[in-house]
């Protein structure tokens, strides 16, 4: 098969049997173009802030359950007391009101506001640094991310129902533990995801360009 | 009487028509996030009298969106696995061509 070609003196010139060599330059062309797209790169921060940001929103629930807890346990212990006649019984109860009052407001959303500022904040930050270098996943990681926030930190719009975890508490000004336990798991199947996706930059190595 | 090993199934199927077959590791770390979500939509019923309306429709919506933001996260990484096999090909492929000097000067 021939090829024709414009001589630069003028005329037209037979090239010879070279479409293999044209194919693998077309393929070498594409490759390279496909190669050039810098795309994101594994960075050691970005790892190390989601693997904070999950520990710290873990401990921060699991901390809100043993609240719960402990608010049962001591509401039936004041219970009991203020039912039996004994002075000492009163005494251990004014204890244990004090006890009861103190673990209530540590499980009041005004107690754990700032948690929830440092996690939006914390999320953001993160964000912003993984949007730095983008590529075609960029968008679609950022949905994940958007995901997460409304999960756990975003207020609703005027007139619409909270959802988030921070809302329904601003709300309430408690959380039950089966609303707890529930947004633990949905978190961290979030925060799974944005980890194996920084595990495979990490394994791909991917570097930009 | 709700089949949860049902739903589980139909869920993965589901995930793997979305991020396609090419990526059989991609397809079972995504699948084992999707069993925690479906274990939690079965926790999220059997729990629903420990909860007031509020944190139940709060709860239902935002396991809508924890499987909507696993999935978006793993069609992530299949475009970066893509990526990244697009890139080891190319280094293979450098490496031959650059063995043939009509093309050397190309790359």
């Amino acid at each position: 098969m021939e090829a024709m070609a414009c001589c630069p003196e003028g005329g037209i010139v037979k090239i010879g049997c070279q479409a293999g060599l044209r194919s693998i330059l077309m393929v070498v062309t594409a490759l390279a173009l496909a190669r050039c797209a810098p795309g994101p790169a594994y960075d050691e921060q970005i790892d190390k802030s989601l693997s904070d940001v999950q520990h710290t929103v873990d401990l921060e629930i699991l901390n809100l359950i043993s609240l719960n807890r402990q608010v049962q346990q001591l509401s039936a212990s004041a219970k009991r007391l203020s039912a039996a006649p004994e002075a000492q019984s009163k005494k251990a109860l004014v204890k244990v009101e004090g006890d009861l009052s103190k673990a209530q407001d540590a499980m009041s959303y005004a107690s754990n506001v700032d948690f929830y500022n440092g996690v939006d904040s914390d999320l953001t930050s993160v964000q912003m640094r993984l949007d730095g270098t983008p590529d075609l996943s960029t968008p679609k990681i950022d949905g994940s991310f958007a995901q997460l926030k409304a999960i756990l930190v975003d207020f609703p719009a005027q007139g619409e129902t909270p959802t988030s975890m921070q809302a329904v508490h601003a709300q309430q000004d408690r959380l039950s533990d089966g609303f707890l336990k529930s947004t633990r798991a949905q978190a961290n199947a979030l925060f799974g995801t944005l980890e194996r996706y920084e595990l495979t930059l990490k394994n791909g190595k991917s570097t930009p360009k | 009487m709700i089949d949860w090993q049902s739903v589980l199934s139909d869920a993965a199927t589901a995930a793997e028509q979305v991020l396609g077959r090419q990526w059989p590791a991609v397809a079972d770390s995504a699948t084992t996030q999707i069993a925690a979500l479906v274990e939690n939509a079965k926790f999220i019923e059997d729990n629903r009298s420990g909860m007031t309306d509020l944190e139940y429709r709060a709860t239902k919506i935002n396991q809508q969106r924890a499987l909507e933001g696993v999935l978006t996260g793993f069609s992530a990484i299949s475009i970066v696995v893509a990526e990244q096999v697009a890139a080891a090909v190319w280094d293979v492929v450098e490496s031959a061509l650059k063995t043939v000097p009509e093309l050397a000067a190309f790359i």
